[in-house]
């Protein structure tokens, strides 16, 4: 679906507005710049009138979850509430020394993610910093995003024009490389490939900002385990299902002792067993399934990889002997592993760029060496198991304020 | 070996309940081979706590641990020295990965021995020559893909005349060949053969529209078959309606529900299941079916779960107990009305959340680093 102007046009139409995209764009420039305050305005509406059971309605068509299609909307919600994306802009914008901040002007949103609304949100942070947006739709993304941002189009309609739609496939460069020719800079979301696949096409005067894939996780020392802190972590994994950059999908203990690790693990699993029958989230047939069935899988790979399953009803820990950052299986399945203080950094450190969030359970002594190491290794968040995934309206994301990304700094002389 | 080589060669595919004696001793043999020339298999079994003495009767054989497709991506595992391997073939690789099978002679064997059971009992086998259109690649010695070779050899279940390709090799890379279909359909019409169609559900109904599109009608010969490769292979981004694809075909080919034809299998399962007139699946006598639950428990027919296949087919790799990534349902084969006695199964979908991306970095990225890591 392509949105132009506050109209859906077809793919003819569009090549004709491509056409005439510069001449768009220098109107609109001339005009008076786009106030924050309005496209805030437009968002508490569109968050507040929210019909629920539409898009309940295409996020099921899209074959996903209910429990995790309500988990969207809810988070949805929040992002688009005014509360907090004044504050946001006040955090992020405010405050500047030295300079006025202003749009960098046209952003191009490349955006992967088919489910989350991610596309609208990335056009809704270029606005919140007066840009003009251009979006291009990931492919099979049920038609979310236009459905969002017409809303907000029609709940500001001077919005009309700040907002571009187009449906180009990536693998479509002549269209793409039209649509960057436009741009201040290209915001990209997704993972290496998609990053990789852009970074070819973008000239080398246009700024890329990426926004990548990211991997969270616990560390925890002997002297930090408490039963609060470890049902913090708990509460971490029964929330988010571990679907988010932000979530824990394992446990480093500063041991290399593996018994310490078995220990460990009979310790905790009771605890996530029981934080996960109080919070979990109803998952779908679909991924039960599936989880039962990685979870398996995972037991046979015992033989290859020496490791250790400890399973509840409905959750599990596997114990690695090997010291590797991975994915977890997900939905109450985490791993653990062996990972002394000292070897933090080394073993690392190879993936510092996929490095966001740890929940650290460590004694108040440690804490300032180990929060160090932490930043070394390329981690950019530190936190209590519990606060993980929470949504501090404050706090920057991948370790960057968005909408400072979005803008520049200007400077004048004093001529008079 | 010869209690699986004379299962395989049994004429009537659908009796289940007579060889029953017989599929119990071929498994067991089958399980005893894989863990004498296994040594990963060995492993599993007895990580398992398995022991050949669990399985008395045929009703014990869900005792036998199962092996996930998911694992077998990650791993391949050969009970046959590489030397005895023919006819290798990898999966489509539809989730990135590819699962590797080969067979030796043994397998070989039986596979045939299959086959043929098969092609007789649903009259696929036909002395009458025939004209073919193959919805697919274009063999040739770079291409290993299963369901290549699949295709292709069915072209000989009757005497090929002439054989037309969608994806046409030419012998650097391969192109979409739908002029050259388009121009072989309108000489197949006129030649009046039967012609045959392979390939899969999404493929056919591409073409159909294609000839819609040029304003292409035909009238083939009546006895031409259309043969689908169906089950979990077909596309899920675009499911293909049966009833709406059999209407249109026998618009615009003149050959209607009773002459398109489904089966399937799968790489690491490679017994092939033709759909009765009602278009189900019946099990035939070379495997056995059950249905899981998420503590891997059976269940009974009618209650949905993963799908486990049984089969002493494969001697050259472990293959005895295999579990896809379906979810599926078992009914009574008298529920069919179709006549055959054998229980068939129907597949609902995949299990789990594929299509879902989210912001957590995927394990194939952070397995890179892995690698490439001085870890």
């Amino acid at each position: 679906m392509n949105l132009v102007n506050g109209e859906i046009l077809g793919a003819k139409e569009c090549d004709v507005v491509l056409e005439k995209l510069e001449q768009y764009i220098l109107n609109t420039l001339s005009k008076e710049r786009l106030s924050s305050e309005k496209v805030i305005a437009a968002c508490g509406k569109v968050a507040s009138e929210l019909d629920v059971s539409e898009y309940m309605d295409i996020i099921r068509e899209l074959g996903i979850d209910e429990a995790l299609a309500r988990r969207y909307i809810d988070d949805f919600r929040n992002a688009f509430g005014e509360e907090r994306l004044r504050r946001r802009v006040e955090v992020e914008l405010g405050s500047m020394v030295g300079g006025q901040v202003l749009p960098l002007g046209v952003l191009v949103h490349i955006a992967a993610g088919n489910v989350d609304g991610l596309p609208a949100f990335s056009v809704l942070e270029g606005l919140l910093a007066g840009n003009i947006n251009i979006l291009k739709l990931p492919a099979a993304e049920g038609g979310i995003s236009v459905r969002l941002l017409t809303e907000l189009i029609k709940a500001e309609p001077i919005l009309a024009e700040y907002i571009y739609v187009f449906d180009y496939s990536s693998k479509d460069i002549e269209h793409m490389e039209r649509l960057i020719s436009a741009a201040d800079a290209v915001v990209v979301w997704g993972g290496k490939e998609a990053v990789s696949a852009l970074r070819r096409i973008v000239p080398p005067n246009v700024r890329l900002i990426e926004w990548g894939h990211k991997i969270s996780f616990a560390y925890v020392t002997e002297q930090g385990i408490t039963e609060k802190g470890l049902e913090g972590l708990a509460k971490n994994i029964a929330d988010t299902g571990q679907l988010l950059c932000s979530s824990l999908q394992g446990i480093f203990l500063d041991t290399d002792d593996m018994d310490k690790v078995y220990e460990f693990c009979s310790r905790f699993l009771p605890i996530l067993s029981r934080q996960l029958a109080k919070h979990a989230m109803k998952t779908g047939i679909g991924i039960k399934y599936q989880t039962a069935l990685k979870l398996y899988a995972e037991e046979l790979e015992g033989i290859y990889k020496n490791s250790r399953i400890f399973k509840a009803d409905n959750c599990s820990l596997i114990a690695y002997p090997d010291k590797i950052l991975d994915t977890s299986i997900q939905f109450g399945n985490a791993w653990v592993r062996p990972l002394p203080h000292l070897e933090l950094l080394p073993v690392l450190r190879p993936y510092k760029n996929y490095l966001q969030t740890v929940g650290l359970l460590c004694d108040p002594s440690e804490l300032q060496l180990l929060t160090d190491t932490l930043f070394k290794t390329g981690v950019v968040r530190i936190c209590k198991g519990e606060n993980m995934s929470s949504d501090h309206s404050d706090a920057p994301h991948d370790g960057e304020y968005p909408l400072r990304r979005y803008t520049k700094i200007v400077t004048v002389d004093e001529f008079l | 070996m010869n209690y699986g080589h004379r299962l395989f060669f049994k004429r009537d595919i659908y009796s289940l309940k007579k060889t029953d004696k017989l599929f119990h001793r071929a498994i067991l043999e089958n399980i005893e081979h894989h863990r004498n020339n296994c040594p990963d298999y060995a492993k599993i079994l007895s990580r398992q706590g398995f022991s050949v003495n669990d399985v008395e009767t045929i009703d014990d054989i869900y005792k036998i641990p199962v092996i996930p497709t998911l694992f077998l991506k990650n791993h391949a595992l050969y009970s046959a020295p590489q030397k005895n391997l023919m006819l290798k073939s990898t999966t489509s690789g539809t989730s990135g990965r590819v699962s590797e099978m080969a067979l030796d002679l043994s397998s070989a064997w039986r596979g045939l021995g299959m086959v043929l059971g098969t092609f007789l009992t649903h009259k696929i086998a036909s002395p009458h020559p025939a004209n073919y259109i193959v919805l697919g690649y274009q063999p040739s010695k770079r291409n290993k893909i299963g369901a290549v070779k699949t295709a292709y050899a069915t072209t000989y279940a009757a005497p090929g005349i002439h054989r037309e390709y969608a994806l046409k090799d030419t012998g650097t890379e391969y192109i979409l060949n739908m002029e050259g279909i388009k121009d072989a359909l309108l000489r197949y019409e006129k030649r009046g053969l039967p012609v045959r169609f392979i390939g899969f559900p999404a493929y056919f109904m591409f073409l159909l529209r294609e000839l819609i599109d040029s304003g292409i009608k035909l009238k083939l010969h009546p006895k031409s078959l259309i043969l689908l490769a169906g089950g979990w292979k077909s596309f899920l981004a675009e499911e293909v309606d049966k009833p709406t694809l059999y209407e249109m075909s026998r618009e615009i080919l003149g050959l209607g529900g009773d002459r398109i034809r489904e089966f399937f299998g799968a790489v690491e399962h490679p017994i092939a299941y033709f759909d009765c007139p009602n278009h189900h699946f019946h099990v035939p006598i070379y495997s056995r079916v059950i249905i899981r639950d998420l503590n891997m428990q059976p269940v009974g027919c009618g209650v949905p779960g993963m799908l486990n296949l049984i089969t002493p087919m494969m001697t050259s790799m472990p293959f005895a107990s295999v579990m896809t990534d379906d979810l599926a349902v078992m009914h009574p084969g008298e529920k069919c009305g179709c006549g055959i006695s054998s229980p068939y199964f129907e597949v609902l979908g995949r299990v789990g959340l594929a299509d879902i991306k989210t912001c957590a970095a995927n394990a194939s990225e952070l397995l890179d680093i892995k690698k490439g890591g001085a870890l």
